[in-house]
């Protein structure tokens, strides 16, 4: 179910309705967890079954190592579980590579694994998979100091609410079991954030339906077939305008799951911190995605060594680590080489300082413009579409400028710029004067909501 | 009783601001609407071909189909003559919807430009689709809505055009038409294409119009003439000779509108505004 459909406003009003009436309260987490069932099976009802098996399983291995006193057992059981996820997260992300050859074979084709092949990857599958991952690893690190471990039952509840939870189940925030499970207690109408709420939902649904919509109908034309045609300068507009497109997107996907949370009673973490003012590229990943920065970092960077050890050691930590955060994007070289190039990009900057000397403003501009330029790898995947890309960006000297599509792409990321240099030129003292009329701000996007949505779009992480 | 989301501060200011918003928005929304819409080519396409339908039709009317050299022929809505070119498409399915609704036109003048196309199946299909039809009125509705941004980037586009566009020297305004007849001679006249296809979709053609004469339509068929430079094509020169032959096969006179879409064309295919004048003028007259 899309969040900016009306199907998802009459779900939310009723869900609303059952899960604060007053003596249905002891039934809140089960009518959360089959709500959130229902929400991610509107489309697909087999979705519903694959979910089912991670939580099934996770519940078991999960309270297994929570109960399991052996040190080894635990160890085995967490290993168990972190190749079940994962295997399940890579099999389902690369079937394609994977058993292309033996579907191609005359002699198989029609058969089960062919079906199983041409199935859509399950939407928000890694995002579940990597919080299973996060419950398994934490409980065995004894990193839970809220974990209530009464019975299997309980347990079993728990564990479902926390894989499933439907605001942030399908893209994200990827919440750690640690950020969550203390949280799941009896909420009450009267101790809901309203003013968070209201604020996230507003910030998240602009930049959703009016940024990002719109922006996906004026950069139809940014398509391989078409590069050709388009001037070198209209490219640069579209790429800048893409970039903004995927923040827009995602980061008004989280926006609405942090606001909806608040809703229910429950707090997620920030996956967005105004990625654009970073002043190195550091910096601009804890800003970016902070999520999923945050459990590589966890999951697979402190795990490979981290920081520790001679130089090359960490250099290649750093790489790897990029690396996988591109292939969970996907299987084509363009998300290989884009994690790649942005791990050479930490090193880099890690190794030389180079940036150490240059003024705050010129540091933003260049850690945008390297993130901005390498979403061409993002977006074309393959390798001679990359390379044509590139050289048309350059090379396409055409002086017909299409005055329309930079206008309207300019109109369109004024709001992020705005969004994001208002922290940057206001002083605290004014924006602090300033907050006290937000009112007046947000009641605007309101009214820019109401006009200028635009064609109803799925959020671009979903294919995640 | 309590409704808590009013405690905060914030709260009560932002709902009372937003309702103080919202009234003076639905108050100017209707005189602003005109201001703010926009729609593009794609909708008139479709409105062209509703209006068409759920319209009467006067027996003495005048009707022209053609492809996008033509939409902005005849758009006058005082005269008797209506417009049914198909941008993107050709006088096939401006045929196609004539023929279908049995709503026959006493003079039909008939651009023959991109006859070799098939007819345009998607285009067609909303206008005819009953369900789909419910769909386009909500199209129309939406593009004719109030859109603050949308409004405010083509003031801004405009703008850039007159800074960057208004003061170009003329030997930048030969070199930036040129790019465009390249673009477009690259995109859709210098492609690879099948000689029976060509034979079918021209016959399909010649077939529609022999129809439209049978039944008593009066018609003047007529070609406006690209920049020389477009005739490289292969394809576009086997398709003009197949198409002369039929038409000569089948008695119908054709009408070359020579001269003007030399000088007055955006790109050396579609005229400009006042190409689109002499065209009527030169229509008008054969009707004189």
């Amino acid at each position: 179910m899309l969040f900016n459909s009306f199907d998802f406003l009459y779900f939310l009003i009723l869900l609303l309705i059952g899960y604060y009436i007053p003596f249905l309260g002891k039934l809140q987490v089960p009518l959360l967890i089959l709500s959130s069932f229902f929400f991610y099976s509107y489309y697909d009802h087999y979705l519903i079954v694959l979910l089912g098996v991670v939580i099934i399983f996770n519940s078991m291995t999960s309270y297994q190592i929570l109960k399991n006193k052996i040190y080894q057992k635990k160890k085995y059981l967490m290993w168990m579980s972190v190749l079940f996820n994962i295997g399940l997260l890579f099999i389902f992300k690369y079937k394609y590579q994977l058993f292309h050859d033996f579907i191609t074979h005359e002699s198989n084709s029609n058969n089960i694994l062919r079906k199983f092949v041409e199935l859509p990857l399950p939407i928000g599958l890694s995002f579940y998979c990597f919080q299973a991952v996060s419950l398994s690893v934490d409980l065995f690190r004894n990193d839970h100091k809220f974990v209530k471990h009464r019975s299997f039952f309980n347990h079993f509840f728990e564990v479902s609410l926390y894989l499933s939870f439907f605001p942030q189940l399908i893209a994200g925030p990827i919440v750690k079991s640690k950020q969550f499970l203390f949280q799941i207690e009896k909420k009450y109408f009267k101790n809901i954030q309203f003013d968070k709420f209201i604020k996230n939902l507003i910030v998240g649904y602009f930049l959703k339906i009016v940024i990002a919509d719109n922006l996906a109908t004026v950069l139809v034309r940014f398509k391989y077939s078409l590069i050709h045609d388009l001037a070198s300068f209209d490219l640069l507009a579209m790429l800048i305008g893409y970039t903004v497109q995927e923040f827009a997107d995602f980061a008004g996907y989280s926006y609405i799951a942090i606001g909806l949370g608040y809703l229910f009673g429950y707090e997620l973490p920030m996956n967005f911190n105004r990625p654009f003012i970073a002043k190195n590229i550091s910096e601009f990943w804890q800003r970016w995605h902070i999520s999923l920065t945050y459990w590589i970092k966890d999951y697979i960077y402190i795990p490979l060594g981290g920081n520790r050890g001679p130089l090359w050691k960490k250099n290649l930590n750093i790489i790897l680590s990029m690396l996988f955060s591109g292939l969970w994007h996907g299987a084509n070289f363009g998300f290989a080489v884009w994690g790649l190039l942005h791990g050479l990009a930490l090193v880099i900057e890690k190794s030389f300082k180079p940036l150490s000397f240059i003024l705050d403003y010129l540091k933003m501009f260049l850690v945008f413009a390297t993130f901005a330029f390498l979403m061409g790898f993002y977006k074309f995947g393959e390798i001679d579409q990359i390379y044509t890309f590139y050289h048309a960006l350059f090379f396409n000297n055409i002086n017909m400028n299409d005055y329309l599509l930079i206008s309207q792409i300019f109109i369109y990321i004024f709001p992020v710029i705005l969004y994001h240099l208002y922290v940057i030129f206001l002083s605290e003292e004014i924006r602090e004067r300033l907050e006290r009329y937000s009112f007046i701000g947000y009641a605007l996007l309101v009214i820019l909501l109401l006009t200028d949505y635009g064609v109803q779009n799925e959020f671009l992480y979903f294919r995640f | 009783m309590n409704f808590y989301i009013f405690d905060s501060k914030f709260s009560r200011k932002f709902f009372i601001s937003l309702v103080l918003i919202l009234i003076v928005f639905f108050t100017f929304s209707d005189s602003l609407r005109p201001i703010f819409s926009s729609s593009d080519w794609r909708d008139k396409n479709v409105l062209r071909g509703r209006e068409f339908l759920e319209n009467k039709l006067d027996k003495e009317s005048i009707l022209l189909v053609g492809s996008s050299t033509t939409t902005g022929v005849f758009n006058i809505p005082a005269l008797n003559i209506h417009n049914l070119a198909i941008a993107s498409g050709s006088s096939k399915d401006g045929l196609d919807i004539i023929l279908k609704s049995g709503k026959l036109p006493k003079t039909l003048f008939v651009e023959v430009n991109y006859t070799f196309n098939n007819l345009s199946t998607p285009i067609l299909e909303k206008i005819y689709n009953k369900r789909k039809q419910d769909n386009i009125e909500k199209v129309f509705e939406e593009k004719s809505r109030l859109r603050i941004l949308q409004y405010i980037s083509i003031q801004l586009s405009q703008l850039l055009h007159k800074l960057f566009d208004s003061h170009r020297s003329k030997s930048m305004e030969s070199k930036i038409y040129n790019e465009k007849r390249n673009l477009f001679y690259k995109a859709h006249i210098n492609v690879s294409f099948e000689q029976e296809k060509i034979i079918k979709n021209v016959t399909e053609f010649i077939d529609q119009l022999n129809t439209a004469r049978k039944l008593g339509v009066q018609l003047y068929l007529f070609k406006t003439t690209m920049d020389p430079f477009y005739y490289n094509s292969k394809m576009l020169t086997f398709f003009d000779s197949t198409l002369h032959q039929m038409l000569n096969e089948n008695n119908y006179d054709l009408l070359i509108l020579e001269d003007f879409i030399k000088y007055q064309t955006k790109d050396g295919v579609h005229p400009t505004p006042q190409g689109s004048i002499d065209i009527e003028k030169i229509l008008l007259g054969k009707l004189r």
